[in-house]
């Protein structure tokens, strides 16, 4: 198949045994690759065969060898001229963190090269009792000791590997491992890929440690042929021109990256503050977009053949959190290590952020679960004796660093902030501190204050999740549309059409920011020129209702229903303190009836009509 | 007179040297915003209307509320209008 590779590499690192099979046109006009593809792998190859087996979905174990992990790729994905086409996803049968499907996303440069390196996705199966890494040379496939790369932290696990890759004359080398967090299972340790690019969400990097997988190396020349360079050529010139004449693709996120957030978030009064007890943070401006560019950044870093290239590339020169070269923060960092925890010194930020990556932690998730142990100890419930010396209360910088890697690490304090806020809370008896969505940790949009966003979190199939269903885009941006943040009015219909496009997305796969300006007419005509397909607009939005509702289907298999469809009770109950949301909650039953209409769900769960509509067989 | 805040972010900010003037007005947004063109320059004018209308690719706030979704725009004593260019994240 034009586009593809066309091969999927299966490795079982109990046996380890390795093998190849083909990508199956059908499968990828249906489900395009990706997570739409490894959805399809993961529920027809291993969940129904796990359950002819009579294992039940419930008792799979996602730190156990029955667990399946795919770094999967798609058509667009490494195209050059194609809009941000340097992503990949990462899908997992089960997440530690959730217990429901892995599920995350990231840049850099590992996506295309896997591709270069000769292969569309690859499968890990089982579990090696020693550390072990997997290199990928031009198609040729190793599974190697990594006994030496043991407890070696992600900048310097990439370099050995880039280095002993380059000294064999590897070209278009790149390292997806995991740090000390992913080795220790930290419930919401990331894969790192290039040094700082995540796939941060719902623990994946915790699969792999259970695994016993610290890192994959891919390095190749592989040439990705298309159904039609001509047209391609045409197509890409005009997106590209569109993208740049874009003030949002072409400037803004180029210019301040995707922290020029905080401020609009904190000014409509969106931005959560101190654990979410408020969505207004008077110290906003001290860690904006604004004040990152003019004070420590250097230069960009944009991810392989990105236009846009929203990437930073930071230094904090002097001082206790020296850092002479990192990349990001990213918006929702800066948010979950600053705003939520109330550290309004962006020098930390920077630092805990740092840390993150340097020892392979979900930024989101350790930020929200460090504010929830803030409030926690000020409210009584965490003793502090409990805390051994760290002093955690809210707007401590020191207490914030210094949290972040005895995380990582497990090391007094942290081997409890290691569960993630949902167990923590429980532990500590106060389950409804814990600002998360099944299991995790909501991103950094108030939902009181933006009513759509909140249908969004409840309804995510990874859980407290922005990206999946961005509606903050219309809601705040006005992108495609201006709509009004506080009405409740056409927001179920809006989520559904941003968690159906944006599978789409994830399964071609390229970046999200490229829909600023790239609609679902785009995605068809790339899919058409790259692969050969056939598809209209319309199949577009079916492929991704269908993905969309595959995965909501295996979810309902681990006792997922519309029970698990909801948000944490200060955001239903507890009205915004003060600024200009003041008053607000989220009244969710003025939405999701609506969507789950739409939806043609009960209980939350597709009926197997909708399924028969869309070609999903159970 | 309503005293009211002009606050400029992102590009904005970068263009006119600074991210915020305070100004006596009218009551009106027009009214503010061309207060504040007398300290910022002329052009401030047309980096907010168009014509007389509000430029759609602004987002603009006052005291926190998209214009678009507030029934009248009359500014009291202290109220502060936050301006954007257009912008994205996530």
């Amino acid at each position: 198949m034009k586009g593809y590779v066309g091969k999927i590499l299966y490795v079982n690192l109990t046996d380890k045994s390795i093998r190849v099979e083909p990508i199956d046109p059908e499968v990828a006009e249906k489900y395009i690759g990706g997570k739409g593809y490894a959805l399809h792998i993961l529920y027809y190859k291993y969940l129904k065969e796990y359950m002819k087996k009579g294992i039940a979905p419930k008792d799979i174990d996602a730190l156990g060898p029955e667990n399946v992990l795919i770094f999967a790729t798609g058509p667009i994905t490494g195209v050059a001229g194609a809009p941000s086409p340097g992503r990949y996803h990462v899908m997992a049968l089960r997440s530690p963190l959730t217990g429901s499907i892995a599920s995350a996303n990231s840049g850099g440069e590992f996506g295309p090269f896997l591709k270069f390196a000769g292969y569309d996705m690859v499968v890990i199966e089982g579990a090696s009792e020693k550390p072990v890494y997997l290199e990928i040379i031009d198609g040729h496939v190793e599974i190697k000791d990594a006994s030496d790369l043991w407890g070696k932290n992600v900048f310097d696990t990439t370099a050995i590997l880039t280095k002993r890759v380059k000294e064999k004359g590897g070209k278009n080398i790149s390292v997806a491992c995991i740090g000390p967090a992913g080795e220790n299972q930290v419930l919401f340790a990331a894969i790192m890929n290039d040094d700082h690019r995540a796939a941060g969400r719902t623990g994946v990097g915790a699969i792999m440690g259970s695994k016993k997988l610290k890192a994959i190396v891919v390095s190749g020349t592989h040439e990705i042929e298309l159904a039609d360079p001509e047209g391609f050529r045409e197509l890409s010139k005009s997106l590209v021109e569109r993208m740049r004449k874009n003030p949002v693709t072409g400037e803004g996120l180029p210019k301040y990256g995707t922290a020029v957030l905080v401020n609009i978030i904190n000014q409509i009064g969106a931005f959560p503050y101190k654990n979410w007890q408020g969505a207004y943070n008077p110290d906003a401006e001290k860690i904006s977009g604004e004040t990152l560019a003019e004070k420590y950044l250097i230069r960009r870093r944009p991810c392989w053949g990105c236009q846009i290239g929203c990437g930073r590339v930071v230094s904090v020169k002097f001082g206790p959190y020296q850092i002479l070269y990192s990349e990001g923060p990213e918006y929702e960092s800066i948010w979950a290590l600053g705003s939520d925890t109330g550290v309004a010194d962006l020098e930390a930020i920077i630092k805990a952020n740092h840390l993150c990556d340097e020892l392979g932690l979900d930024t989101i998730s350790m930020g929200s679960t460090i504010a929830a142990a803030m409030e926690l100890y000020e409210k009584g419930y965490i003793p502090e004796e409990d805390l051994q010396g760290v002093d955690l209360r809210f707007s401590n910088p020191a207490a914030l660093v210094e949290a972040v890697w005895r995380t990582a690490y497990k090391s007094g304090f942290g081997k409890m902030l290691a569960l993630g806020s949902k167990r923590l809370a429980e532990v500590y008896g106060a389950p409804e501190l814990s600002m998360s969505v099944k299991g995790l940790e909501m991103p950094a949009y108030d939902p009181r204050g933006i009513k759509g966003i909140g249908l969004e979190y409840a309804t995510s199939n990874r859980g407290g999740c922005h990206v999946t269903g961005y509606s903050v885009s219309a809601e705040v941006l006005g992108i495609p549309k201006k709509m009004d943040p506080l009405s409740y009015e056409g927001k179920a219909a809006l989520v559904k059409a941003f968690q159906d496009f944006t599978a789409v997305v994830n399964s071609a796969v390229n970046c999200l920011f490229v829909t600023f300006e790239v609609n679902a007419k785009d995605y068809a005509d790339m899919f058409n020129t790259i692969a050969g397909f056939n598809f209209s607009e319309e199949d577009i939005m079916k492929i991704g209702e269908r993905i969309y509702n595959l995965e909501r289907w295996i979810m309902h298999y681990y006792g997922f229903s519309a029970k698990d469809d909801t948000l944490p009770k200060r955001l239903l109950t507890e009205p915004v303190p003060e600024g200009p949301t003041k008053g607000q909650v989220v009244e969710l039953d003025k939405m999701l009836p609506e969507y789950y209409k739409l939806r043609g769900w009960v209980d939350g769960v597709p009926t197997p009509e909708k399924l028969k509509e869309l070609g999903i067989e159970p | 007179m309503p005293r009211v805040k002009i606050r400029l972010f992102a590009t904005l900010r970068e263009r006119y040297g600074r991210g915020e003037v305070e100004v006596d007005c009218d009551g009106t947004l027009r009214g503010a915003v061309e207060k504040a063109a007398e300290v910022l320059g002329e052009g401030f004018v047309g980096e907010v209307f168009e014509g007389d209308k509000p430029r759609e690719d602004r987002i603009i706030l006052v005291n926190g509320r998209h214009i678009q979704f507030l029934d009248k725009v009359e500014l009291r004593d202290g109220d502060v209008i936050a301006i954007f260019p257009p912008l994205a994240g996530g």
